[in-house]
């Protein structure tokens, strides 16, 4: 067994994935399902498929033609009743404030952030937010939809927690958990979709800038306040801070470092979820996305571990599906100069490295890295392949 | 189990002949003896053939919470259509038929619950995932771009291969294990072929 393109893959490659009580486990199962007399699950196929299908389409037409079906549910109640639409809370404020909802779910409020509650019915929960950073933590509820107006984009609430900075030119989102799909106001063509560890900034024009609307006295409250003791700690450092800086500033800056401060990023979760997505694309035949994504792992996270083996499957992407042996030539070569790399990577950067400068019709490239890696690897399993090309030449 | 450990327990000499000869029984008398409905023989049978099935599911479908329900079905359909066994040297490839079918069953349930947008099995045992802790990391590289490859090929079509290439059968119990002919196999196994090897042409 020397590789997999061999073909052959022997079963020694791989270890044994069953232990004895899962071996026990699934004879009681057999047992038990022998005993219910119920050998073979369907007897009758195709009426079987019919009916089931039949149950799948009319569920199916009554979860979406009858959304209004949900009015089991009630619209959700929150602090100073339905009275109170708008939400703001003033700059000087020294504390992040928190709205709670019936259902759990919460808002947090930054010093200087503004929003207003639009709609609130039992299917559809819709928030505008004017200005500031807010932390939306939504408690995942399949009747109901949360949405946010921006003022330059919808926001479909698909997860549990995310960020969003108003600022007069630009919307910026954060997603901690779970997911969100952002919208234009106009169309109901996707801008993307967000998941745990994204990012998105919409740029707005200066034009476009809503109103703010009139400001209310409600002062945060310190003891309405959720949040654990160190993070109100922070929060207040973190305004003594701002309040030397300029008032446009400022209040972005106490937002962004108290945000911070409830929960940051895991970059390398961020980063496996990048390298899922790719692996996704790749499978969808979209090597050209999947190459999109990969390098966005590359200049957000230029220090992650795995950014060798990142650069690595750009070539072979570029090499392979997108039949760019220059580019992936550049990337093999990127990759086999990473330090840290594990050798038997480096082993294959060098490798297809060679086969991409060859293919992109760069002889004296291929020669120079085929010699590198002889330098390198002396008993290096691409050797013979190496000898093979330059006699073919 | 436990039953029949208990039942044995209440008769104590004869279960202790069971046990000490379940391990010599060759596929003949095994089968024999379950289609008497003797649950030692039953159990040996199963525990006789549950390892490489096991082994195989989890291979094929990616999952070891499918592995494990059609390793179940299996086991139960075997036992029901045990009379129907021709030869009961046999016996591994006859149940490996029936994973297969079981296996191509679960696929289709996997299609219809993603056309409903009702939750999947995780996809917790892919190839790489499978390797041996020691493997060479190119190899678990290469063994990743494969399970790419794979998951985007036909489901009858990725069987057969892994079938032939990876679990080592010849083309004739793949054929069998399958229920298509040995040509039409071929066809499966080279369309693969192109494309792992369109894929990853050069690497030792």
């Amino acid at each position: 067994m020397t590789g997999v393109n061999k073909t052959n893959i022997t079963s020694e490659v791989f270890r044994d994935m069953v232990d004895e009580q899962m071996v026990v486990y699934n004879w009681q199962q057999i047992d038990q399902k022998r005993r219910q007399k119920r050998p073979i699950p369907f007897r009758h196929p195709l009426v079987f498929s019919v009916v089931f299908v039949l149950l799948g389409a009319g569920t199916f037409a009554a979860y979406h033609l009858s959304i209004d079906a949900t009015s089991a549910l009630a619209p959700l109640s929150f602090e100073l009743s339905e009275s109170t639409r708008i939400f703001s809370v003033p700059a000087k404020a020294t504390a992040v404030r928190r709205i709670p909802f019936s259902d759990g779910s919460s808002i947090a409020l930054t010093p200087g952030a503004s929003l207003e509650v639009k709609e609130n019915k039992p299917n559809r929960f819709l928030t505008s937010l004017h200005k500031g950073w807010v932390r939306y933590n939504v408690i995942p509820e399949r009747s109901r939809t949360w949405e946010v107006d921006t003022g330059g984009c919808r926001i479909i609430v698909l997860g549990t927690q995310f960020t969003l900075n108003r600022t007069p030119n630009a919307v910026h989102i954060a997603v901690h958990r779970g997911s969100v799909a952002v919208y234009p106001l106009t169309d109901d063509k996707i801008l993307a979709t967000l998941s745990a560890g994204e990012r998105y900034t919409l740029r707005l024009p200066e034009q476009d800038t809503p109103q703010c609307p009139p400001h209310q006295p409600l002062v945060a409250h310190t003891t309405q306040n959720h949040l654990p003791q160190n993070d109100a700690s922070k929060e207040r450092r973190t305004q003594r801070t701002g309040q030397q800086a300029s008032r446009a500033n400022s209040t972005s800056t106490q937002a962004r470092n108290s945000l911070t401060k409830l929960g940051g990023l895991g970059a390398s979760g961020a980063v496996n979820q990048l390298l899922e997505r790719a692996d996704d694309e790749r499978i969808r035949n979209q090597p050209q996305k999947a190459v999109a994504l990969l390098e966005r792992i590359l200049r957000e996270y230029p220090y992650d571990p795995s950014v060798g083996l990142v650069t690595l499957t750009i070539g072979t992407i570029r090499l392979d599906d997108l039949h760019q042996p220059r580019r992936a030539a550049r990337a093999f070569k990127q990759a086999a100069s990473i330090k840290g790399l594990p050798s038997s990577l480096r082993e294959m950067a060098y490798g297809r490295g060679v086969e991409a400068f060859q293919r992109a019709g760069d002889i004296a490239s291929a020669r120079a890295m085929s010699n590198q890696y002889r330098r390198n690897f002396p008993q290096g399993a691409w050797l013979p392949i190496f000898e093979r090309w330059t006699e073919s030449e | 189990m436990k039953r029949t450990i208990a039942k044995k327990n209440s008769e104590h000499s004869s279960s202790v002949y069971a046990i000490a000869t379940e391990a010599e029984w060759d596929n003949e008398q095994l089968v024999d003896r379950a289609l008497a409905g003797d649950p030692v023989a039953e159990n040996a049978l199963y525990r006789r053939h549950v390892w490489y099935l096991l082994n195989l599911a989890i291979r094929l479908t990616r999952s070891v919470a499918d592995a494990n329900d059609v390793v179940q079905d299996t086991f139960v359909v075997a036992f029901y259509k045990l009379d129907k066994l021709d030869s009961p040297d046999a016996l591994r490839s006859w149940l490996t038929r029936i994973l297969i079918s079981q296996i191509r069953r679960s696929f289709r349930k996997r299609r219809l619950r993603s056309f409903f947008g009702l939750k999947q099995a995780r996809e917790d045992a892919l190839l790489q995932m499978c390797a041996v802790h020691d493997v060479r990391l190119d190899l678990r590289v290469e063994l990743r771009e494969l399970d790419i490859i794979l998951k985007r090929t036909p489901e009858k079509k990725r069987i057969t291969w892994m079938l032939h290439r990876i679990e080592g059968m010849t083309l004739r119990e793949t054929a069998q294990a399958m229920n298509r002919s040995v040509t039409t196999v071929k066809r499966y196994i080279s369309t693969v072929d192109i494309a792992v090897q369109s894929n990853r042409r050069l690497t030792p």
